[in-house]
């Protein structure tokens, strides 16, 4: 291994002089993503911390492995494969703009494009999947000045733009069922066995009586490929609170923001189980994964509990006032063009109550 | 009139462990002979008329003159010296040692001894940053009576009979009953239990032994009463001070030399050196390829090639280089909450299992808004909103959100996965708001 730094240093160092000049970032790319960095702190504080961006995107990537591996069990082939292809995009498109603009490779992608997977249907073609793969990080990040400017979450854009273009091809309705299929390539065509999503009976109110809570947790469901197990979910995210990867503030205010909202609407109309709507549909994958990307929500604490709220009610004036089965997704971008506000307007309190005790 | 006990709320969620123990044994160091004395000591101005090259000052002459609002300073040393080269725009002047240290002439007064000495220069100004000029008297005194950093030792014991007298030493060269604040840990306040003063107001806070619990700034920002934030002049020092400045009055030897700790190095121990002498590293025995910190890790400055004493310095560290450089380090996610040094490991770090690396290969920067920033700021801010006003040149919001309550401890950077040099950053802003403006020094001076 150390063979291979050595290699990779000096091929760095030779190519910053040659004419071949500005593929140095990749090199340099490929160097910081296998090996430590030997760069050395040149001002106070001479000590950092361990953890890292790189550490950060990686975390998030091992808390949805589990959902991934499991996925690939019962749809088969075709989830690592759109997993190669997200990333493959991801870094053609990063790795462009970051030359253009003389930067280096950022690792960001590594997370969109995990989280652009599970947020699709396996049954989506893959050139669909490319398209809102470029879409969802050329128009949700890239055009906005790259990582840490993303005004709203660039999967949530990829999703949103097939959402709109081909809904057909994304609807409930072409959600298979889970099986197993793990050394099968997934066809439309001959496994269109679809499901009514457990989200739909919901709220159609034709929740199978026998479906309990504990099995929404355990048991594998149709839906989108993240959606497939609660429980992996639920077990990633408080993996990531416990590393302080993720902020709880957001999932506990979501929680929180749901309940609120559904029992102010249970005065008026029947409402689906609480703790049945968690369990179902994209709400903890949207919850742990997507409403808690550090930069699409709120800086200060308090905007963090408040935009939380928000997102959680609006998940359930969507669910249930629309004739969306689900509501996550919007509620997320909702959420996430609010932010900037709700900023501001803690940060004006703030500095009200600063005013008075001066 | 009896002692005050104050208590300061403050436990960080985390302990910095850096540990050495250094050996009481004291370290001899000598100089190279030669003192180089920079034009902007202390973040005044000084002028270099009567520094002609050749020319021999006696000790405890004026070697320069700086205007201040409060009157003129000047910058004297305790030996005789003959002048090699005067003050550059640039370069430092270059003095040489001509004779051994003296003390201070029986005819000068306490407060010329306080002008001249140069433990003065260890007085900070804990609200606006940098040196409180040495003519300037302070609204208030704090005293740390522990230093957190660069090394977690364990916290002296100062008694209160040995601490007072050299108090009271300092205030009569102010000329006024400076009001006192001191710092320190539960223990250490304890045994101020009991204790009377007569003819100044003496307050004691109580705080944990945490960095940066020692800095007073954080009184001020966690809004302790009774002190009120940046109306007054503050100033900030050590016992150890304190003690030098006695022993300056009192015409004692150890008064001519810089108290330093040393850590990281052969020869741990605390190094009494002339202020401003220059040192070969080499005699310092520090390991190959080690690199020199004058202060703490948290704050301190890296030493270039030939290190000179600053007078305010009080300890210096060594830090190695580690060239492992591990394959998919990052595959690692850090959980654990030790500092384990990532640009540079410590060598006297031994209980962290991995030392993980991270550092600024192929990181341009991006803020990533985690927010870990305003997790681990004392002061209560939100550091990753005030770098992007400074960024983008918001100086007005950024003073509105705090920009003066920053404690400049370096947390903030410490924390960044990004590793944005945050509190770099914060005090180059900082620096700049202090600075008077030329128009607001007529005004003072017209007062």
């Amino acid at each position: 291994m150390r063979f291979l730094a050595r290699l990779l240093d000096r091929a760095g160092d030779r190519v910053k002089k040659s004419p071949a000049a500005p593929l140095y970032p990749l090199i340099e790319a490929v160097n910081a993503a296998l090996f430590s960095p030997d760069e050395t702190a040149r001002q106070a504080p001479f000590v950092r911390d361990a953890l890292s961006t790189k550490r950060f995107v990686i975390a998030v990537v091992i808390a949805l492995f589990p959902v991934l591996a499991l996925a690939t069990w019962f749809y088969g082939l075709k989830v690592p494969v759109m997993l190669v292809v997200a990333y493959a995009t991801g870094a053609v498109v990063e790795s462009v703009f970051a030359w253009r603009r003389g930067e280096h490779i950022h690792e960001g992608f590594l997370v969109t494009g995990m989280l652009m997977v599970m947020i699709f249907p396996v049954s989506t073609p893959l050139w669909v999947f490319v398209i809102a793969t470029v879409f969802g990080i050329v128009f949700g990040k890239e055009v906005f000045g790259g990582v840490g400017r993303n005004p709203v979450n660039p999967a949530l854009v990829g999703r949103l733009f097939v959402f709109l273009s081909w809904p057909a091809l994304v609807a409930p309705s072409a959600y298979p069922e889970p099986a197993y299929r793990l050394f099968e390539w997934f066809s439309p065509g001959a496994d269109a066995v679809t499901a009514a999503t457990p989200l739909a009976q919901l709220k159609s109110g034709a929740l199978p009586p026998d479906a309990s809570l504990l099995q929404l947790l355990w048991e594998v469901k149709p839906g989108c490929i993240g959606e497939i197990s609660a429980g992996l979910l639920l077990l990633g995210g408080l993996y990531l609170i416990f590393v302080r990867v993720v902020n709880f503030r957001v999932p506990l205010g979501m929680l929180a923001g749901s309940a609120v909202a559904t029992l102010l609407l249970g005065i008026f109309r029947p409402m689906p189980d609480l703790v049945g709507a968690w369990l179902t549909g994209g709400f903890l994958l949207g919850m742990f994964f997507m409403a808690t990307d550090p930069v699409t929500i709120p800086a200060t604490r308090a905007g963090k509990w408040i935009a939380g709220g928000l997102c959680g009610l609006l998940v359930v004036l969507i669910r249930a006032l629309t004739p969306l089965v689900e509501g996550v997704m919007f509620a997320i971008v909702l959420m996430n063009l609010a932010s900037p506000l709700v900023d501001e307007g803690v940060r004006a309190l703030e500095r009200r109550k600063e005013a008075r005790h001066e | 009139m009896s002692v005050r006990h104050l208590t300061l709320p403050f436990s960080s969620p985390y302990r910095f462990r850096f540990r050495a123990e250094p050996s009481s044994a004291p370290v001899v160091i000598d100089g190279s002979g030669e003192l180089r004395v920079g034009r902007s000591e202390g973040g005044l101005g000084w002028s270099s008329r009567g520094l002609e090259p050749g020319a021999v000052i006696p000790a405890w002459e004026p070697l320069a003159q700086a205007a201040t609002p409060w009157g003129a300073a000047s910058l004297a040393v305790g030996c005789d010296v003959r002048v090699l080269a005067g003050f550059d725009r640039r370069a430092p002047a270059r003095l040489e040692v001509a004779g051994t240290w003296t003390p201070a002439p029986a005819e000068l007064s306490d407060r010329e001894v306080w002008l001249r000495h140069f433990a003065w220069l260890r007085l900070r100004d804990p609200v606006r940053g940098g040196v409180l000029p040495a003519t300037v008297v302070p609204d208030r005194l704090f005293v740390s009576l522990f230093d957190p950093e660069p090394l977690v030792v364990p916290a002296p014991v100062v008694e209160p009979e040995a601490l007072l007298p050299a108090l009271a030493a300092w205030r009569r060269a102010m000329g006024a009953p400076v009001p006192v604040t001191l710092i320190a840990t539960r223990e250490q306040a304890e045994r101020w239990r009991g204790t009377d003063v007569d003819d100044f107001e003496l307050d004691v806070l109580a705080t944990d032994g945490v960095y940066p619990a020692h800095h007073p700034g954080l009184a001020f920002a966690r809004r302790l009463y009774p002190y009120g934030f940046g109306r007054l002049r503050y100033a900030w020092t050590d016992v150890e001070t304190l003690h030098l400045f006695e022993a300056a009055l009192a015409r004692r030897p150890e008064a001519g030399a810089v108290p330093l700790r040393l850590a990281g190095c052969r020869r741990d121990g605390v190094a009494r050196v002339a202020p401003w002498s220059v040192i070969d590293p080499g005699v310092l025995d520090a390991p190959a390829g080690a690199l020199l910190v004058q202060g703490g890790l948290l704050t301190g400055t890296a030493a270039g090639p030939e290190p000179v004493v600053s007078p305010a310095d009080r300890a210096w560290t060594f830090l190695t280089a580690d060239d492992r450089r591990e394959f998919l380090w990052f595959m690692n996610p850090g959980i654990s909450r030790d500092s384990s040094s990532p640009l540079f490991v410590s060598h006297y770090l031994p209980w962290v299992r991995r030392e993980l690396g991270a550092g600024l290969r192929g990181e341009r920067r991006f803020c990533i808004a985690c927010n870990r920033c305003e997790v681990h700021c004392p002061a209560g801010l939100d550091p990753q909103h005030l770098w992007k006003c400074l960024r983008h040149d918001f100086m007005a919001e950024a003073k509105e959100h705090g920009l003066a309550r920053c404690l400049e401890c370096g947390l903030c950077s410490y924390a960044c996965p990004s590793k944005i040099e945050l509190s770099g950053e914060f005090r180059r802003a900082r620096e700049k708001l202090a600075r008077p403006s030329a128009a607001d020094r007529g005004q003072e001076e017209a007062r």
